[in-house]
């Protein structure tokens, strides 16, 4: 599982534990990353890879922004907003009374 | 949507998850024989879980009053393991999951009992084919709705129809996280496979339509029209070679 610029993560451990950001850069052994607000992207938090879970989410848009150099805390800031909605939208949706989930819509996901 | 990715230490724990499901099914499955009540197997099944030191995943969940679920012919999921005596000739899907050390493994699987009848099996077979056939498509790169498009075409080109009301799930330290994987679809739509992803492939096939019901006790789920049901799932590790079925022996 590699890591990469622009993932969504989550810290797993830590005063933080709980809070997302995104990874702005890779070091040997450490992961930067930003949330554009306690951690703005010119002072970014180091952290181990291993205290981090990573989802499936990179956002073509920040990771050019970060490949030029051009990322701001503003960004930053609305992504991660909005994947904190998404994460309260996916904790709603646990429906109920099943082992398969069972879903609303009859329409392909 | 967000898709939790686990690291390769996480996919060794849901490994050890899985082989316990596996050997709880595998138990049950030499226990079955007309005249068994479903609720026996459950005994059996929490025995063999705990036995692992591991927490049967189903028990009081949302207030599920056991550790399996045990549906007889036209019972699609979550029968309510009981008194019922299994027949000669039934068809029993039991559906198996478990914690082990913070993470969930999930599998079900159709079981005949007894002489059943030639459609009986074919169905049991066709759930089975249908899985392996989505499972084939659980390659990263690939897109999610490849796997249940594969699901629908193999129950569909056997006149069967395939469950719309309930799908898979994404499996972790969560038994449901995202995304839902549904058992019909469009090839190269959904969100695109990714190395470290876990989904539980879970083909409801049933013999006439795919619609269901939820009778009165608000869990066990039945056909409409009464027919026959098959149920299969593994839970399932994308990987950078390709998928591992987590919950074999």
């Amino acid at each position: 599982m590699d890591l990469k610029q622009g993932q969504l993560v989550k810290s797993k451990a830590g005063r933080d534990k709980g809070r997302l950001y995104i990874i702005i850069g890779l070091e040997k052994d450490r992961v930067l990353l930003s949330d554009g607000r306690y951690r703005p992207v010119t002072m970014p938090k180091r952290k181990n890879a291993k205290h981090l879970q990573p989802y499936h989410n990179v956002d073509r848009e920040i990771k050019e922004k970060i490949r030029h150099r051009k990322l701001d805390d503003t960004v930053v800031r609305q992504y991660i907003k909005e994947m904190i909605s998404v994460q309260e939208v996916q904790k709603d949706n646990e429906l109920g009374n099943s082992f398969c989930l069972r879903i609303s819509s009859c329409e392909s996901a | 949507m967000l898709i939790v990715i686990k690291s390769h230490q996480e996919i060794e724990l849901m490994r050890e998850a899985g082989k316990i499901v596996a050997e709880t099914l595998a138990r049950l499955e030499r226990a079955i024989r007309p005249g068994v009540t479903t609720g026996h197997l459950d005994n059996l099944a929490r025995k063999c879980i705990k036995s692992c030191n591991a927490q049967p995943a189903f028990l009081g969940y949302h207030g599920f009053p056991a550790s399996i679920c045990a549906s007889i012919n036209e019972e699609v999921v979550h029968g309510i393991p009981g008194l019922k005596k299994l027949k000669d000739g039934d068809i029993l899907s039991i559906d198996v999951g478990v914690y082990y050390k913070g993470y969930c493994g999930d599998s079900a699987s159709t079981f005949p009992v007894g002489e059943v009848s030639p459609l009986a099996l074919k169905l049991v077979q066709v759930a089975r084919d249908a899985f392996y056939q989505g499972f084939a498509h659980a390659c990263p790169g690939k897109y999610l709705q490849d796997i249940s498009s594969a699901i629908q075409n193999c129950a569909e080109s056997h006149n069967f129809s395939v469950v719309r009301n309930f799908v898979g799930h994404g499996i972790g330290s969560q038994m449901h996280e995202e995304p839902q994987v549904p058992n019909y679809g469009v090839p190269g739509k959904g969100v695109q496979l990714q190395e470290g992803m876990v989904l539980a492939i879970e083909p409801m096939v049933n013999e006439g339509t795919w619609e269901v019901e939820t009778l009165g006790d608000n869990w066990t789920v039945v056909t409409k029209d009464r027919k026959l049901s098959a149920h299969y799932e593994h839970t399932v590790a994308i990987l950078e070679n390709g998928p591992e079925i987590l919950t074999s022996l």
